[in-house]
């Protein structure tokens, strides 16, 4: 069966003070119902992915707020796994169609995170961690300043290399007027940077962000009118991992990305080496180099300096990874970030992604994660 | 806050891990704490293997925590650690005290 994504959007990306998580919401949902030429009522399930609306807004049920902005009464599911809850919500709502007790969904992802200070924000995150690391103090800077260790002490990755990833990823979002920070750093400014948890200092981290971001899926032809060129979703797997880190079995690689995408690549029939364009969940530099090792773009230990020459970037050669800026550059709503990733890869296969846009991309693939890698959420889509 | 109760609960297993010894597999300097910590900011916090399970545990172990008594500016990969009793994050005024373990390190 054939899931196609018929409309995809994004909000704008970064402090949105005037804009509430309800209006993000809102705003996401009907910008992708038009790019989808369908209105509300064609909808028949709604799936939202958020993270911290009730810790943060005291706001739980979300999936009647979609419906009761858009003027439905349809069936809506809140879908929560911490970063990947975007990925996760794309996951079940491809699940609802496969299994044919619907035929047209739509998924949105919304996050409202600069109502609150960054203390409260990073004590909030800890959530999707475990008890032992709450009680040891940690942060997701310092949980995945462990894996940056460990994988500096095993393969010589360096700071310079691990720069380099959110160097590209900003220029990227030069690129992308949606972005949170549409500007250039250089790999000095990084490395100068205030630091967060040693060896990551603030430009290897992502932000704090507001945002959303949504799409209408469908498995019935006669559904798509619309004149946008049509962009499958060939796979969408999943797989899990223990929730602390100290229990995992390496703290060089993410165990639950690589049996995820393993899952996909199957199921779509595709090899690592026929992805032309990939949105990969770098909420820290370290989780971008892990991502490329993890899902068989390079080998274990060599995409530090493959990312040092300018491999990957725009205008490179090859695999292009994070055209919207990722999560670094473009911004990390947590609930939206997994669905403005199907997103900007949608944009990319229909040839609509303007000055980023990759040539001839037919094949893309999007990595979301949940946590320190608890969750991993890999989709591949084509054209 | 942290329960009462939960607090009551986690005691129980705590004492299974008192005076156990590990060595560092990656550390990381905190400079930016969470909500609680930041009485205590900067401070390491460590994923430690352990020589010996802790009461009750099999196989080999594996521990997050936080390091007390470092006075190095870096923690290096291998160094010895033993496992302490420490009042963990700040709490309210009323709040009962939350203890936990921690490591600390021991000569190398």
């Amino acid at each position: 069966m054939a899931i196609t994504v018929l409309g995809a959007s994004t909000t704008n990306f970064g402090e949105l003070w005037n804009q509430s998580l309800r209006d993000l919401i809102r705003e996401a949902s009907l910008l992708a119902l038009k790019d989808a030429n369908l209105s509300p009522k064609d909808v028949e399930a709604v799936f939202v992915g958020n993270m911290l609306s009730g810790i943060l807004g005291s706001q739980e049920q979300l999936g009647p707020v979609v419906t009761e902005e858009l003027g439905i009464n349809v069936s809506a599911t809140r879908v929560e796994a911490a970063c990947a809850s975007g990925g996760l919500a794309i996951y079940e709502a491809v699940n609802s169609l496969l299994s044919q007790r619907f035929t047209t969904v739509l998924v949105v992802g919304a996050e409202k995170m600069t109502d609150k200070p960054a203390e409260k924000i990073t004590s909030s995150l800890m959530a999707a961690g475990s008890d032992a690391e709450r009680q040891a103090g940690a942060t997701f800077p310092s949980l995945y300043a462990l894996l940056a260790k460990a994988h500096m002490e095993k393969y010589g990755t360096s700071e310079e290399e691990m720069a380099a990833v959110a160097v590209k990823n900003h220029y990227h979002a030069s690129l992308n007027g949606q972005a949170q920070f549409r500007f250039s750093i250089t790999i000095e400014q990084v490395l100068k940077s205030t630091k967060i948890c040693d060896p990551l200092k603030l430009l290897d981290c992502s932000p704090i962000t507001d945002g959303a971001a949504a799409v209408v899926l469908t498995s019935e032809n006669s559904k798509q009118k619309t004149v946008n060129r049509h962009v499958y979703i060939n796979a969408c797997e999943t797989a899990t991992d223990t929730l602390g880190l100290a229990q995992r079995e390496s703290l060089t690689e993410l165990k639950a990305t690589k049996l995820a995408a393993e899952k996909a690549y199957k199921k779509a029939g595709v090899t690592p080496k026929d992805i032309d364009v990939a949105e990969l969940h770098d909420c820290f530099t370290i989780a971008e180099i892990m991502a490329v090792e993890d899902l068989g773009f390079f080998k274990k230990g060599e995409a530090g300096k493959k990312f040092l020459q300018g491999e990957t970037k725009l205008g490179s050669k090859g695999l292009i990874t994070n055209t919207s800026g990722g999560l670094k550059a473009c911004g990390h709503p947590v609930g939206a970030t997994g669905i403005k990733q199907i997103a900007e890869i949608t944009k990319q296969l229909r040839g609509k992604a303007e000055k980023k846009q990759v040539e001839n991309a037919k094949v893309g693939l999007c990595q979301n994660v949940g946590g320190s890698g608890a969750t991993a959420v890999v989709t591949i889509l084509t054209n | 806050m942290t329960s009462p109760i939960k607090i009551w609960r986690e005691q129980k297993k705590i004492k299974n891990f008192l005076g156990l010894k590990g060595k560092v597999v990656s550390a990381t300097l905190v400079r930016v704490p969470p909500l609680g910590f930041s009485n205590q900011a900067p401070y390491f916090v460590a994923i430690v293997d352990m020589e010996n399970p802790a009461k009750g545990g099999q196989g080999k172990q594996r521990l997050i925590g936080q390091m007390v008594d470092v006075f190095e500016t870096e923690i290096k990969t291998g160094q010895k650690v033993e496992v302490v009793y420490r009042k963990l994050a700040e709490t309210d005024k009323e709040d009962v005290i939350h203890y936990g373990i921690k490591f600390r390190p021991t000569s190398p």
